[in-house]
């Protein structure tokens, strides 16, 4: 349980053996590379680029694979075990390109297609009004007529327009169709009237429609637009069949991305290093205790390197080492803000704490039992790595205090089993399950053992920052800051048991402290004063967090009260309709629930707890390693 | 009238309670979930795997709800219309009306505004997904408030008793 000591390295190694150098690093995962930096020397290139550029095409390809191909995943997929030697091998990438290439080719080609079609499905769309017509679209007017295409607004009406034409003796009207906002109409007429109908056209808003490249009747052209459309969708379906067949290919796409990814993070790492004609510079960090193997690997390779503690200025990165039973909740931390290197790791203190609420939120012994079940099942078949891995041990943990609550509040899906003794029996269940007490019928004892709960965590975190204090050598300060709040507090306590004179001593004895020290860095005497009048204000910021644990009494409320809620539901509508509504009302309300009580345990720890003592403000260790995201590679034993 | 309030009054009043907290905390959170899932479609139609998380900040406003079904279940069985009838008179109806104000209307406001803290959250994940946490903690920093009015109605409640 602690932060892990870090040394820093500093590495010349000839130019020649970088790519291996590099390769083995990544292996081991122990190095984290930082930043050289120095005058006159030039930062290594690397082929960082391509790779991307490669990932990106892979990504694409199974972007659209993943479309058209149906697998199987489920929600915690077995990873793919792949040999190093297959893993590292260039064909791994070469051949995952070739397919990729394909694919992202096909898939541009089914695009253009698809773009193709809209686009005719718009032309047949601006054709349709005009169907009726059988004069050849490309007419224009000749020496002896006058023609043309055009619309005339809705707001005349078919009459009104042909009554208009009927004073013009050669007019001739067609209007094949009008929708909403207009009427497709054709008008000709002798060339010798041109300008009178113009006029009349003009007084009609009509305005005129030229049909480009479309020539021939519109019934033809509607016709072969069709059959156009028709026969570019069924290459795009044999097109995607070409897909489903690519199906086997995933893996091998998959095993290409992570191998790529490798790939990226080396070079990234190269980009880091300086070079000279024949060597290279590395600098970077690692856990002290990985000494030995380094040396080991350093020295095959004949290269120089230093190894050193780090300085007083420089800031190493944060790894964590703690028990398996703490080092899930790590996860919560460093949601947070990773610890400092020389701050401290407050996972130890945290875990339990977060365990202890949880259960209490979430209060059932039936759903304690569930969630450490799912979560055990999940953890020892799928076997989930990273963040999974650890939200699952924690909820297997958690499960278990849920558990642990629930017998001692009486709560097994909720108030099921008397609810059940009563449906079958009809008389009252007359026995209380409980066996601390329950929450339902004692509220008030309830919410005075959150309270108590709360100021034992807020003392625990207060003590942290003592022990901080101490450490760094404010021994003073801490008698001082945190010493004199709690000598308050203590006499708070004293007199709610009833020790009522003890109490209102201490507490006198705790604000004097506060007010005579709290402006001991003042030089003013005026200042000094008013600091310590002020410091006794931050009473208010206590109470808040103490009245904050309130929570717990209110979601183990919500837990249980909505847990009856179902159980009544169900037992008015007899004993097969019990079951389907307790099915899916416990279902929901542990769904729901859940996510609540993560939430609010989380908000305890980040606000009240940690709010008194922790700073944060790290850098997680990051090593360069083989990180992969779809397949595992198997160590070699060495 | 007075005959009617009288011999029913106590009944209307704690169950005009009931309405108001299921109602109003009701309202306030499906208007509120209404309005992350708006945000959330934004997210997921640029990027379908997000569902998950999208859906665990849409479902965090939707507690005040079931907050206010909480207390207007428990004036249900307070005032007997689940189970055995009761007698509550009208200085008991009006006290159960007052304990189910809080939940009502902190429930109706601390929702929509848990809501509006969930849909800028949303945006969180389109951007950095592995923050998620973050916007799941300032959303809960309002629902905070909503805890606290149930536990005022509740205790009220609890603390009423019917002769």
């Amino acid at each position: 349980m602690a932060i892990v000591p870090m040394k820093h390295l500093s590495l010349i190694a000839l130019q020649k053996d970088r790519d291996a150098l590099l390769h083995d690093l990544s292996k081991l995962g122990v190095v984290q590379i930082s930043e050289s930096s120095g005058e006159s020397l030039e930062k290594e290139r690397s082929d960082l680029g391509k790779f991307k550029a490669q990932r990106s095409e892979i990504v694409g390809a199974l972007e659209v694979l993943g479309k058209y191909v149906k697998v199987k995943s489920g929600l915690f997929p077995q990873r793919e075990q792949v040999a190093a030697e297959t893993f590292f091998a260039s064909e791994t990438i070469d051949d995952a390109l070739e397919i990729a290439k394909e694919v992202n080719s096909i898939s541009r080609e089914i695009a253009t297609l698809f773009a193709n079609e809209s686009r005719l499905i718009a032309k047949k769309d601006s054709l349709v009004p005009w169907k009726g017509i059988d004069v050849p679209l490309e007419t224009v007017s000749g020496k002896r007529y006058f023609l043309s295409f055009g619309t005339i607004p809705a707001k005349f009406s078919v009459e009104e327009i042909k009554n208009q034409l009927a004073e013009i003796k050669s007019a001739y009207l067609e209007c094949p169709s009008s929708d909403k906002e207009q009427h497709y109409v054709l008008v000709m007429c002798h060339d010798g009237e041109k300008e009178v109908l113009a006029d009349t056209l003009r007084t009609l808003s009509f305005s005129k429609v030229s049909f480009k490249d479309t020539t021939g009747l519109v019934s033809e052209n509607i016709a072969s637009i069709e059959e156009e459309i028709t026969k570019s969708g069924e290459k795009r379906k044999s097109l995607a069949e070409e897909f489903s067949k690519m199906g086997d290919s995933i893996p091998k796409l998959k095993l290409a991305y992570d191998a790529l990814s490798v790939q990226i993070e080396k070079a990234e790492a190269q980009e880091k290093l300086l070079s000279t004609a024949k060597t290279v510079i590395l600098n970077g960090w690692f856990p002290a205790r990985e000494k030995g193997k380094l040396e080991k690997l350093f020295e095959s390779y004949g290269a120089a390197y230093e190894m050193r503690d780090p300085l007083d200025e420089e800031e190493p990165p944060t790894l964590t080492y703690n028990s398996k039973l703490v080092e899930p909740y790590s996860m919560i931390t460093n949601m947070y803000s990773p610890p400092a290197y020389r701050g401290i790791d407050p996972n130890p203190f945290m875990a339990p704490f977060f365990a202890i609420f949880f259960g209490i939120m979430f209060s059932d012994a039936a759903y304690g039992i569930l969630l450490t079940l799912v979560s055990s099942i999940v953890l020892l078949k799928f076997k989930p790595r990273g963040g999974t891995r650890q939200l699952m041990a924690m909820a297997a943990m958690c499960g278990v205090t849920t558990f642990v609550w629930g017998v001692l509040f009486g709560g097994f899906f909720g108030d099921a089993i008397p609810t059940v003794y009563k449906m079958i029996t009809g008389k009252p269940f007359g026995f209380e399950l409980a066996v601390w007490f329950n929450p339902m019928k004692e509220p008030m004892t309830m919410l005075i053992f959150s309270f108590a709960f709360g100021g034992i965590h807020i003392f625990a975190g207060m003590a942290i920052q003592a022990y901080m204090m101490i450490r760094d050598g404010k021994l003073l300060d801490a008698i001082f800051d945190i010493g004199s709040w709690w000598v308050l507090f203590g006499g708070i306590v004293f007199a709610l048991l009833g020790l009522t004179n003890v109490g209102l001593i201490l507490i006198g004895v705790g604000a004097l402290a506060l007010l005579l020290t709290q402006g001991r860095n003042e030089k003013k005497f005026f200042k000094k004063i008013t600091k310590g009048l002020a410091s006794l204000y931050d009473i208010t910021g206590f109470l808040g967090d103490i009245l904050s644990y309130s929570r717990l009494l209110a979601l183990s409320l919500a837990t249980a009260v909505i847990a009856s809620v179902i159980n009544t539901m169900g037992a008015m509508t007899g004993p097969v309709g019990f079951v389907i509504v307790f099915l899916i009302g416990h279902t929901f309300n542990i769904a729901v629930n859940l996510i609540g009580t993560y939430v609010h345990t989380s908000r305890l720890q980040y606000v009240e707890f940690f709010g008194k003592f922790y700073q944060g403000g790290g850098e997680e260790f990051s090593p360069l390693d083989t990180k992969t995201k779809y397949v595992d590679i198997i160590k070699e034993e060495k | 009238m007075l005959e009617f309030m009288t011999s029913n009054g106590g009944i209307l009043f704690a169950l005009l309670g009931a309405v108001l907290a299921a109602g109003l905390a009701g309202m306030g959170s499906a208007k509120a979930v209404g309005s992350v899932g708006e945000a959330a479609a934004g997210v997921v139609t640029e990027d379908p795997n997000k569902f998950g998380q999208a859906l665990l900040l849409q479902v965090l406003p939707g507690t005040q709800g079931l907050y206010g079904l909480l207390i207007a279940f428990l004036v249900l069985v307070k005032i007997g219309l689940l189970g055995d009838p009761v007698t509550v008179t009208l200085g008991n109806g009006f006290n159960i009306f007052l304990a189910c104000l809080p939940i009502a209307v902190v429930g109706y406001f601390s929702a929509i505004a848990q809501g509006r803290a969930a849909a800028a959250g949303v945006s969180i994940i389109a951007k950095r997904p592995e923050e998620l946490s973050k916007g799941m903690i300032f959303a809960a920093m309002v629902e905070t408030y909503a805890v606290l009015a149930l536990l005022i109605s509740f205790l009220m409640l609890n603390g009423i008793t019917l002769a």
